[in-house]
């Protein structure tokens, strides 16, 4: 069940992503980390994930960049964004990629699990 | 005078800054109705004396500031510092007028307050929420001439310590780089550590 | 020592000082709202207490204001609003029905409950400063802008004054050369006239050749002078307008010679033209014969009884250049430095003790630039001197089909 959910965490802050780690952990076994956008992609292309958890601002290509070219390899895996940055026009470009949700950093335990659980639509 | 905080201790600062100051893009690009790119890419932690040949554009005459100080259990001065000309450029930017580049006036002093209020307000309170301490926030206050009213009336130096985080504005074709300062005597220097220490091991 | 309950209210000091305080709680219910705000505002105390404050100024709704006022409630640090970015907090207007410019201060009041807050606002009117700032900055403008001009102006005036001097330089000389050269010619044709008529009965038949000769001399001369005199001034007036065209030299020399033919002759000077001047140039036809008038002229009044006059040329590539040169008296080094110049030139006496304006090479270097050419002299004194004239060639598309 959520235990064989593969995460795939994506933050060029080595503490962003231990964050994020430490809260997901409580449900999820199977987390992988990517400091970019480029190893994110490398990583995509040998391994299938069931969720995506990606930040905005990094340095290389950036959020949204990284989640376009994600959905150009054809790739539908659910993706969830934790960004401090909520500015209007920039979360038009998230939500016109499809993203399941725009979460704001800090995120919140509840709100992330939640988030979680309405993109894999499995159970705890 | 080693002023060293472990890997793991600087990226949380780094995180804690850019949340921050993501806070307050949000709220600039809803007064220009314009997006705003505000990045601190990297942070260092030097003593006191060597700031003004830390600060970035050096070499540069004068430098103009926002100034917030807090204070509770331990003390510092939040900091926003520009060349002046960097200052001009974000106060046209933000007056969407061409103000020259005069003598700062108490008018566009205080939109540089205001621009410079809103960012330290969020990076301030950010870390507030992070590291679960309250405290005593003062109001914002503009030195025209960094150097000369704030840099020189600090007789010593010696033990106090600086944050020093390398900023970018980039809004539009405008590109102005400022320094974000936290300004600190050593007691409250290493309380700081401390509580980013307490928070890592929280979140760890 | 104070009693307890002195003051009614708590914040009863913020009813004494100038500046305008509001106070909203958690629910953005207004709970206090000071005299100062109630003058400015008009609106009493009781009338705004526990409204919200989206009720009594609804551009406090919008996005650019509740998102900070929100944020304060958590217990941030003070917001600023100010004048130059929002102009107001509180929209008020004073006696000449303009809006207060005001600086906000937001600043966040513990309550009893933790973490539970309430929001100062306090309103400064920085009206009078914004004004006068606005005033200075305006007044600074100006300033600049009418010392932009005054420098323009001072610009414009060092060149009329340059070009006012050049134009009295030249009308001092038109005068000098009316009084001066003008009037000798003409004082002795009249008095050869008053002679001729006073003595005509007596005089023999040689006699009254001889005098009539002198007046036809002197006539001739005059009637020269005029005319370079009318020709320059014209030339002053920009009324001349080179018409160029493709034609040969050695023809225009001719018309120059044939006007000094008679001088030469007397004078018994030799002169020959070299056979590199057999080809075409682009020119106004009429001015380059004026030049070489003029020139020749010259040539032949300052070279001696039995001198040499030579004409020869040089063809290049876009140039032609043509060398008037003889072996009469020279010039020195200060003559020659000024013979072009207008406020300089004067009139050597010739080897025969003919006289001029100093006019004609004035005029010749006018020409000649119009022509698109150049003209430069060289000399000796003692042992002679050359001028030399360079014109441009025929551009392909006007070549004659001749020779």
């Amino acid at each position: 069940m959520s235990k064989d959910k593969k995460i795939l965490i994506v933050d060029d802050s080595v503490f962003a992503r231990m964050a994020i780690k430490k809260i997901i952990s409580k449900k999820f076994t199977s987390i992988s980390e990517a400091s970019s956008g480029s190893e994110a992609i490398e990583l995509l292309k040998n391994e299938k994930f069931d969720c995506l958890l990606v930040d905005y601002l990094m340095p290389g290509i950036n959020g949204i960049t990284t989640i376009k070219i994600i959905r150009e390899m054809g790739l539908t895996t659910p993706i969830i964004v934790i960004s401090a940055n909520q500015q209007k026009t920039i979360l038009d470009k998230f939500f016109e990629l499809g993203v399941v949700a725009v979460l704001k950093k800090q995120v919140s335990e509840d709100e992330l699990l939640n988030a979680i659980d309405k993109a894999i639509g499995g159970g705890a | 005078m080693n002023y060293d905080l472990s890997e793991i201790q600087k990226e949380a600062l780094l995180e804690l800054l850019n949340i921050g100051v993501n806070e307050s893009t949000n709220i600039l690009s809803e007064i220009l109705n314009v997006e705003i790119d505000l990045q601190i890419p990297s942070i260092k932690i030097i003593s006191a004396d060597k700031l003004i040949e830390e600060l970035q554009e050096v070499g540069k005459e004068n430098y103009s500031a926002v100034n917030m100080e807090f204070r509770n259990s331990f003390s510092g001065v939040s900091q926003l510092v520009f060349s002046q000309d960097s200052a001009n450029k974000l106060v046209d930017v933000f007056t969407r007028q061409v103000l020259g580049n005069g003598d700062f006036d108490e008018i566009k002093a205080g939109a540089l307050i205001e621009i410079g209020n809103i960012i330290l307000n969020a990076i301030l309170a950010t870390f507030s929420n992070a590291l679960e301490h309250e405290f005593q926030f003062y109001v914002p206050v503009f030195f025209e001439n960094y150097k000369k009213e704030f840099f020189e009336q600090r007789e010593k130096y010696i033990g106090e310590v600086v944050l020093l985080g390398k900023t970018l504005f980039n809004i539009e074709q405008y590109h102005i780089s400022g320094d974000i300062i936290l300004y600190f005597n050593i007691k409250s220097f290493n309380y700081f550590v401390n509580l980013i220490d307490q928070y890592v091991k929280k979140i760890s | 020592m104070l009693k307890e309950n002195f003051y009614k209210n708590p914040f009863e000091c913020y009813d004494y000082i100038p500046i305008g305080v509001c106070i909203i709680n958690s629910n953005y219910s207004v709970i206090y709202w000071n005299r100062t705000l109630e003058a400015w505002t008009g609106k009493n105390r009781n009338d705004v207490l526990y409204k919200k404050i989206f009720d009594i100024y609804p551009h406090l709704a919008s996005p650019k204001y509740k998102t900070r006022l929100e944020m304060m409630f958590s217990g941030r640090p003070p917001m600023v609003f100010s004048p130059m970015i929002n102009h107001y907090f509180f929209p008020i207007k004073d006696a000449s029905g303009n809006y207060q410019a005001q600086t906000a201060t937001l600043t966040a009041l513990p309550t009893n409950e933790q973490g539970v807050f309430n929001l100062v606002i306090s309103v400064e009117n920085v009206a009078t400063l914004f004004n006068r700032v606005e005033q200075y900055r305006l007044l600074k403008n100006q300033a600049l802008d009418e010392l932009n001009k005054r420098i323009e102006t001072e610009t414009k005036i060092k060149d009329y004054a340059q070009k006012l001097e050049q134009l009295n330089a030249t009308k001092d000389k038109f005068f000098s050369i009316i009084a001066h050269d003008l009037i000798n010619p003409i004082s002795s044709q009249y008095k050869l006239t008053k002679i001729l008529k006073d003595n005509i009965q007596e005089f023999s038949k040689e006699d009254i050749v001889d005098i009539v000769d002198e007046i036809e001399k002197s006539s001739s001369h005059t009637y020269k002078l005029l005319e370079n005199l009318l020709t320059w001034s014209r030339s002053q007036l920009n009324k001349f307008v080179a018409k160029k065209e493709c034609f040969p030299l050695r023809e225009i020399i001719n018309l120059a010679i044939a006007d000094v033919y008679s001088q030469i002759t007397v004078k018994k000077i030799n002169l020959t033209i070299d056979e590199s001047c057999i080809t075409d140039i682009y020119c106004d036809v009429n001015m380059l014969a004026t030049v070489l008038r003029n020139i020749l002229s010259n040539a032949v009044k300052y070279t001696n009884y039995g001198g040499k006059i030579f004409l020869y040329c040089n063809k290049n590539e876009n140039f032609t250049e043509l060398t008037i040169e003889d072996n009469g008296i020279g010039m020195s080094e200060d003559v020659l430095s000024n013979l072009f110049k207008i406020d300089k030139s004067q009139s050597m006496p010739g080897t025969d003790r003919e006289i001029g304006t100093g006019l004609g090479l004035v005029i010749c270097k006018e020409f000649i630039d119009k022509l698109d050419g150049h003209i430069r002299a060289e000399s000796k004194l003692g042992v002679g001197s050359k001028f030399i004239i360079s014109l441009p060639n025929c551009p392909d598309d006007t070549k004659n089909q001749s020779l």
